[in-house]
């Protein structure tokens, strides 16, 4: 494929194909989007997210080679019992964010292996330590604002059945409530953090589509053309599947008209008078298709 | 590398991939959320063949394509449905022609197979080589070749016409 070029490089410069793809690729998601994503996914995978690393192959094989399960210091403690726990597939990435924790204290250095050990119930552990790329280090410093590790909470993780490993740290993450006053209350398992989609009868989706139209038609007459624009665009988005498409459409065009965008105004009134041929609407297309 | 740091400098590459794929604005963060909540669970598996965004891209590809067959393609919109944040009226302004560019061209590739879709849009919108297109697909690299030349040949026919439909609808009425 190496000598084959892309495409945009060879075709003519005014060709529609090339300008479409040029413009199609500084397509760039809106502003904010990745943080406000970064802090979803961050409430959804709980404290391992933030922790979990991905280190060389090198690295990775260092780390393992000083990890025993007899291992003196923490550091090296918790990447053997990560290591091996991650031999347990699923159990690892629960496992995982117990062990980030014991990097603090021996104590919790050996309740997590305990935790992992009853999690993977007869699997062997010490014969599965393979050399992975990816393994978990030693966290920030910030993590003890958020994980509280006092005995207090000690007490809370021994008491969580090892299903219930992610779900306790997920719930330690989350807790308003300073470092050692957490409650027993706070072992319950995770709640997922997901868009809800939303389902609702065929009739009222129909009702709140028309009271939408009528709304935007409002704004419209009104002369907010722009906030019909905001209003309009996420419905076109859907144009085949919606009752009220023809009437969206053609309410889209007037307030592009409006507002003074008059290209964009008669591109999608051409667009209209394709899509919908015999719509009452069409001669008002028309004109605006053909006008200076 | 933390996760973090994977998922800002794939974040971009990630919501374009899945836009050029078919995923509709109003789905795609919820579908960038599944790709990384997937990659942070196989992270472990992650060995290092491939490079980290071809990885990634796998996931990517993957999760569009469940996305297409999925419910979620044909869910009504529903009215008053959250509004994203852009901002500024320019900045709504060019949001909007974005979203019209991407439209006309998801309707384009929307005419491809899949498999031609995938190719065209790896090697020509995201730039990937045709080497890390043949592994992350199964294929050889005579594989790729033809499918993007069939997928060029199809996008060029479809912009064609679509031009034509809109020179002629803009002329029907003209005395």
């Amino acid at each position: 494929m190496s000598d084959i070029r892309r495409w945009v490089d060879e075709l003519p410069r005014d060709s529609a194909a090339r300008q479409l793809l040029v413009e199609s690729k500084k397509a760039r998601s809106p502003q904010g989007s990745v943080d406000r994503g970064w802090q979803a996914l961050s409430v959804t995978l709980g404290v391992g997210a933030t922790m979990a690393t991905l280190t060389t192959k090198a690295f990775a094989n260092v780390v393992t080679e000083s990890t025993t399960l007899a291992s003196t210091t923490a550091t090296s403690t918790t990447a053997a019992s990560t290591t091996v726990l991650s031999t347990g597939g699923v159990v690892a990435a629960k496992a995982t964010t117990l062990s980030i924790i014991g990097l603090f204290n021996l104590k919790w250095v050996s309740v997590s292996i305990l935790v992992g050990i009853g999690a993977l119930g007869s699997q062997s552990l010490i014969t599965k330590v393979k050399p992975r790329a990816y393994d978990v280090r030693r966290p920030t410093t910030n993590l003890s604002s958020t994980v509280s590790l006092s005995s207090t909470s000690f007490s809370v993780v021994n008491e969580v059945h090892p299903r219930e490993v992610r779900g306790v740290s997920e719930a330690l993450t989350a807790s308003p409530t300073p470092p050692g006053s957490v409650e027993k209350t706070d072992t319950r398992a995770p709640v997922v953090v997901t868009t809800p989609i939303v389902k609702a009868s065929r009739g009222s989706v129909l009702t709140k589509q028309a009271q939408e139209v009528a709304r935007v038609k409002h704004l419209i007459d009104t002369g907010s053309s722009t906030a019909a624009i905001s209003r309009l665009e996420a419905s076109l988005q859907n144009n085949e599947y919606s009752t009220f498409s023809e009437e969206r459409d053609a309410l889209y065009v007037d307030a592009l008209e409006n507002s003074g965008r008059t290209i964009q105004a008669k591109s999608r009134a051409a667009r209209f008078i394709l899509k919908y041929p015999k719509s009452p609407h069409i001669e008002k297309m028309r004109k605006l298709v053909r006008s200076e | 590398l933390k996760f973090e740091e994977i998922y800002r400098e794939n974040y971009e590459f990630v919501w374009q991939t899945l836009r050029h794929m078919g995923t509709h604005e109003r789905d795609v963060q919820d579908v960038i959320q599944k790709v990384f909540i997937i990659a942070h669970r196989r992270l472990p598996e992650f060995s290092g063949r491939s490079s980290l965004k071809t990885w990634i891209c796998g996931i990517t590809l993957r999760v569009a394509s469940d996305y297409r067959r999925s419910a979620v393609t044909r869910r009504e919109v529903l009215s008053g449905e959250e509004q994203p944040d852009i901002g500024t009226e320019a900045m709504q302004l060019h949001h909007l022609e974005q979203q019209e560019q991407l439209s006309e061209l998801d309707e384009i590739l929307a005419e491809l197979p899949f498999e031609q879709r995938t190719v065209f849009v790896l090697f020509e919108l995201q730039e990937m080589s045709g080497e890390d297109i043949a592994k992350l697909q199964g294929v050889s690299e005579g594989t790729v070749r033809s499918r993007l030349r069939l997928a060029r040949q199809a996008f060029w026919r479809e912009v064609e016409l679509r031009r034509n439909h809109m020179c002629c609808a803009a002329a029907v009425g003209d005395p």
